[in-house]
C-alpha cells in the first residue's frame, strides 16, 4: 500500500548540484509516480523553475558549489510551496530563519528522502 | 621741724628704696617680692601689718599681691579657718581702699570708724585701729595700693610721705620682677624649643676673605639636633668655623648661605647632604652682618615616600599605556574624563575629540544608541560589558571591540566614575568565524562524498557482472575519488594541477608516459570541484583504455592534449581531448549506458556546465570534455568572512 505510487501524479523540483545525487533523487521520487522537475545544479535554473505553474513541493541542497539555495525556499515560502532541505550541514552552521524547515541530512537513503516527501505533501494536504 | 622730718623722711626712704631694690633682685617670686616691699614699709612707719593689691584691669576690682608676713600671723591669730593657700581677690573699688584708688591720692584716717569713706572691713578682718593707704602709679595711671594698719598711736603725715616717695621704686621692682619673669619665661620656652625641637637650629655667620668672597662660616650657635644631623658634638663646634669642625663640608652649604645672606631674603632649599646621605629641608632667614639663621629638617623619609609614589605612578602609567588594550576613564553618564593613547591611535580622534561623549563619533552608526542606552542604566547594573564596532583609522574600518567597565565606588558605596577597558576581538571574532565556516565546510564536503560513494556504489552493482569485477570497479573509483580528494586537502589553495592529476591517475594503472603515451598540455589550476569529476572521468578512460582500448593493444597511442584559453572575464575555457589510435578491433559499446559513459555525458555537463563528446569508433575512444574554470577559486567558494 505505501510501495507504490505514494507521489502518484506529484510534481516536485529537485535543486542539487551533485549529478549522481540529484540522479539518485529523481530515481526514487520517479519510482513512487512523482513528476520530477529538474533537476537543476544552480541557484538561477533553481530560481526559474519554482515559478512553474504546476509544482506540489521541493527538494534544495543548500550549498550549490558555495552559494546558498536560500532565496529559492523565500520563494518558495511566499508560493506556499512545501520543500525539504537536503543538507549536509548541522543546525548551528545554518542562518537562524532556516533552522526550522525540515531537512533531510546527508548522506541519505531514499527512503528518508520519499518519506520526508510523504510527510511535506500529506501536511500540505491537510492544510 | 618741716625740713628736719623732710630731711628725716629722705634718709630713711633711701635706705628703704636701697633694700628694696637689692632685695628685690634675690626675690624668687612676685608675691615675695610684694611682702619684701610691705615689710620694709611696715619698718619705715612702725605700721603693725600692710597689703599691697593691684587693680585687675578685666574686672576693676582689686586683688592682692601680697599680705605682710606680720598680717598673715594677725590674720591666722584673729581667725582660725584662715588660709593662705589663696590671695584675696576681687574686691570692690569702695570704702577706704575705694577713695584711695579712685581720687588716685593717699589717705590717712586715724579714726576709720567715723571716717566719712568708711565702708567696713570684710567678714573676720582683724580690726583696723587706724589706716594708711598709698597709691601706685604708673604711667599716670593708679594701678594699686598699699594698705597700711594699726600704728600705734596713728599715721603722721611723715608715714604717708616716707611711702609716697618709695612708691615709684615699689611699681619699678614689682615691674622689673615681672619683665624679668617673662623673659625667664620665655628663655625657657625657646630654650626648650631649641633643644627638643626637631628641627636643627644653626646660627652662623659668613667668614669672608680679603676680596670679600665667602670662605666658610661661623657657627654661632647650634641645637643638639646637629650632633644627629651631622654627627658632630654641638659643644665642640659653637664658635668654630664650619671648615675647622667639618673639613670635607660641601662647597654648597657655603655658597648657598653667601648667595642668601647677600640676598637678604627668607629663603629654603631642599639639598641631599653628601656626609649625612640625607635630604634636608633648610629654611633660612638672613640679618645683618653677614649672619643668618638656618632652620634644618630632614625630610628623608617623605622624599623615600614622594620618590615610591612616583615610581608608583609612573609605573602605572607605563602599565595603563603599555597594555594593548583601549582605556579610558567614564563619568556616571559616559562621559569620558580621561583616555589612554592606546584609544587615540586606534580610532585616530583626539583626546578633546574623544572626552564627553566624543568617543561615540568613533562607534560603528548602528552601535552608538545601543551604547547610549547602555550608560543610561549602567548605574544599575554595577557593571558594563559589550560588544561593538569601533573605527580603526590606520585600516580604515570598523573593527569589534569588547568593552568592560567597572565602576570605581566612594567610601559610601557611591559611584564616582568607570575605569573601561576596550579589547580588540576583531581578528578573534573573524578567525572564530572561519573557524566555524571551515568546520561547515568539512561537514558538508565529507558528507556530500559519503552521498556521492554511495550513489556510485549502487551504480557499479547495477552495471552486473561477476562480483570480483565489480569490486573491481568500485574500487578504482573510490581510489580516484579520494586521489583527488588528498590532492584537494593537501594543497593550500585547494587547487589541483591537472597535469599531475593525469599522469597519477596513469601512474594507478602501471602506465607512464612513453613512446605509446602522450600528455601534453599548459599549466592548469583545477578547482576542487572541477578536479573531482574530471579526476574520475580521466578514470573512466583510463580503465576502459586498460581493458580494451589503447592501453591493452600493442602499438595502439594514446595522446591527452589539453588547452586553455583565457576568456574575456578572467575566466579558462579548457579543453581536453583524449584520443586513442591504432586499436584494431572496434570496443564493444556497451549496450547499457556504462557509469563511464554516463559520468562523462552526463554527469559533467550537469555538475560543472561542461560540454562532452564520447566516440567510441574504429582506431579507438576519442573524448573531449570543454569546461569553463572559474577566474578564482580558493578553498572555500562563495562563502566570505564579512
Amino acid at each position: 500500500m505505501t510501495t507504490t505510487n505514494t507521489l502518484d501524479g506529484r510534481i516536485i523540483l529537485i535543486v542539487e548540484d551533485e549529478y549522481f545525487i540529484a540522479a539518485d533523487l529523481r530515481r526514487a521520487l520517479q519510482s513512487r509516480g512523482a513528476e520530477v522537475l529538474g533537476p537543476v545544479s544552480n541557484l538561477r535554473d533553481g530560481l526559474r523553475l519554482c515559478e512553474a505553474e504546476q509544482l506540489d513541493a521541493a527538494i534544495l541542497d543548500v550549498n550549490l558549489d558555495g552559494v546558498l539555495s536560500f532565496p529559492i525556499a523565500d520563494r518558495l515560502a511566499e508560493r506556499a510551496v512545501p520543500w525539504t532541505f537536503l543538507t549536509g550541514y548541522d543546525d548551528w552552521a545554518l542562518p537562524d530563519a532556516y533552522r526550522v524547515v525540515p531537512r533531510v541530512a546527508k548522506p541519505f537513503r531514499s527512503d528518508m528522502i520519499l518519506s520526508a516527501m510523504e510527510r511535506l505533501l500529506h501536511s500540505g494536504d491537510a492544510a | 621741724m618741716a625740713t628736719q622730718a623732710e630731711g628725716s623722711v629722705g634718709g630713711n626712704v633711701v635706705q628703704a628704696i636701697n633694700r628694696i631694690f637689692s632685695e628685690a633682685l634675690s626675690a624668687r617670686t612676685e608675691e615675695q617680692l610684694c611682702q619684701l616691699v610691705l615689710s620694709v614699709a611696715e619698718d619705715v612707719t612702725g605700721a603693725s601689718y600692710s597689703l599691697m593689691g593691684e587693680i585687675n584691669q578685666a574686672t576693676d576690682r582689686l586683688d592682692n599681691l601680697a599680705i605682710s608676713a606680720r598680717g598673715l600671723q594677725i590674720f591666722a591669730d584673729h581667725d582660725a579657718t584662715f588660709t593662705t593657700d589663696f590671695m584675696p581677690a576681687g574686691f570692690v573699688l569702695r570704702g577706704l581702699f575705694g577713695a584711695v584708688l579712685n581720687e588716685g591720692e593717699s589717705l590717712i584716717a586715724n579714726d576709720p570708724a567715723n571716717h566719712p569713706e568708711r565702708g567696713g572691713a570684710p567678714d573676720r578682718h582683724p580690726p583696723i585701729d587706724n589706716f594708711l593707704g598709698v597709691p601706685l602709679t604708673r604711667g599716670g595711671r593708679t594701678i594699686g595700693m598699699i594698705g597700711l594698719a594699726n600704728r600705734p598711736g596713728g599715721f603722721r603725715e611723715w608715714d604717708r610721705d616716707a611711702i609716697e616717695e618709695m612708691a615709684p621704686a615699689i611699681v619699678q621692682a614689682l615691674f622689673s620682677k615681672r619683665a624679668e619673669e617673662a623673659l625667664r619665661t620665655s628663655e625657657v620656652r625657646y630654650r626648650t624649643l631649641f633643644e627638643r625641637m626637631g628641627q636643627g637650629y644653626l646660627e652662623g655667620q659668613i667668614l669672608r676673605d680679603v676680596e670679600g668672597r665667602a670662605v666658610d662660616f661661623r657657627l654661632l650657635e647650634l641645637n643638639p639636633v646637629f650632633e644627629r644631623l651631622l654627627r658632630i658634638p654641638v659643644d665642640e663646634a659653637i664658635g668654630r668655623p664650619i671648615r675647622e669642625v667639618l673639613p670635607d663640608v660641601e662647597e654648597f652649604w657655603i655658597e648657598t648661605y653667601d648667595r642668601i645672606v647677600r640676598q637678604g631674603v627668607n629663603s629654603w632649599f631642599e639639598h641631599e647632604g653628601l656626609l649625612s646621605s640625607k635630604w634636608l629641608q633648610v629654611h633660612v632667614y638672613p640679618h645683618s652682618d653677614d649672619r643668618f639663621v638656618a632652620l634644618y629638617e630632614d625630610v628623608s623619609e617623605r622624599r623615600r615616600a614622594d620618590r615610591a609614589l612616583r615610581d608608583n605612578r609612573q609605573r602605572l602609567r607605563s602599565v595603563l599605556e603599555g597594555i594593548p588594550q583601549l582605556v579610558w576613564i567614564a563619568g556616571e553618564r559616559g562621559e569620558w574624563t580621561w583616555v589612554g593613547p592606546q584609544w587615540m591611535s586606534f580610532t585616530g580622534l583626539s583626546m578633546e575629540a574623544s572626552l564627553g561623549l566624543g568617543w561615540l563619533d568613533a562607534l560603528h552608526p548602528d552601535d552608538r544608541a545601543g551604547a547610549r542606552d547602555f550608560w543610561q542604566e549602567a548605574g544599575n547594573r554595577g557593571a558594563l560589558e559589550m560588544e561593538g564596532r569601533v573605527w580603526h583609522a590606520r585600516e580604515g574600518r570598523y573593527r569589534w571591540v569588547q568593552t568592560r567597565a567597572r565602576p570605581v565606588r566612594d567610601d559610601a558605596g557611591a559611584i564616582v566614575e568607570w575605569f573601561g577597558t576596550s579589547t580588540d576581538i576583531d581578528d578573534l571574532r573573524r578567525l572564530q568565524e572561519r573557524q566555524q565556516l571551515l568546520v561547515a565546510e568539512l561537514q558538508h564536503r565529507v558528507r556530500n562524498i559519503l552521498t556521492i560513494v554511495r550513489s556510485v556504489f549502487s551504480r557499479t552493482i547495477e552495471a552486473g557482472g561477476p562480483l570480483e569485477e565489480i569490486s573491481d570497479h568500485f574500487k578504482g573509483r573510490l581510489d580516484a575519488l579520494a586521489r583527488t580528494q588528498v590532492v584537494v586537502t593537501n594543497s593550500v589553495s585547494g587547487l589541483v594541477d591537472l597535469e599531475n592529476m593525469i599522469r597519477d591517475e596513469l601512474l594507478s594503472v602501471g602506465v607512464n608516459e612513453g613512446p605509446g603515451v602522450e600528455i601534453e598540455g599548459p599549466d592548469v589550476a583545477l578547482p576542487a570541484r572541477a578536479a573531482e569529476s574530471l579526476g574520475l572521468a580521466i578514470h573512466e578512460l583510463t580503465t576502459n583504455a586498460v581493458k580494451y582500448g589503447a592501453l591493452k593493444v600493442p602499438g595502439a597511442r594514446l595522446t591527452i592534449r589539453w588547452t586553455a584559453n583565457l576568456l574575456y572575464d578572467g575566466k579558462k575555457r579548457l579543453v581536453l581531448q583524449w584520443v586513442e589510435q591504432g586499436v584494431p578491433a572496434l570496443p564493444v559499446k556497451p549496450s547499457r549506458q556504462g557509469f563511464g559513459t554516463e559520468l562523462i555525458e552526463e554527469a559533467l555537463p550537469y555538475r560543472l556546465g561542461a560540454e562532452t563528446a564520447l566516440e567510441f569508433r574504429g582506431g579507438g575512444v576519442r573524448c573531449t570534455i570543454a569546461v569553463v574554470l572559474p577566474a578564482e577559486e580558493t578553498a572555500i567558494v562563495g562563502w566570505r568572512d564579512e
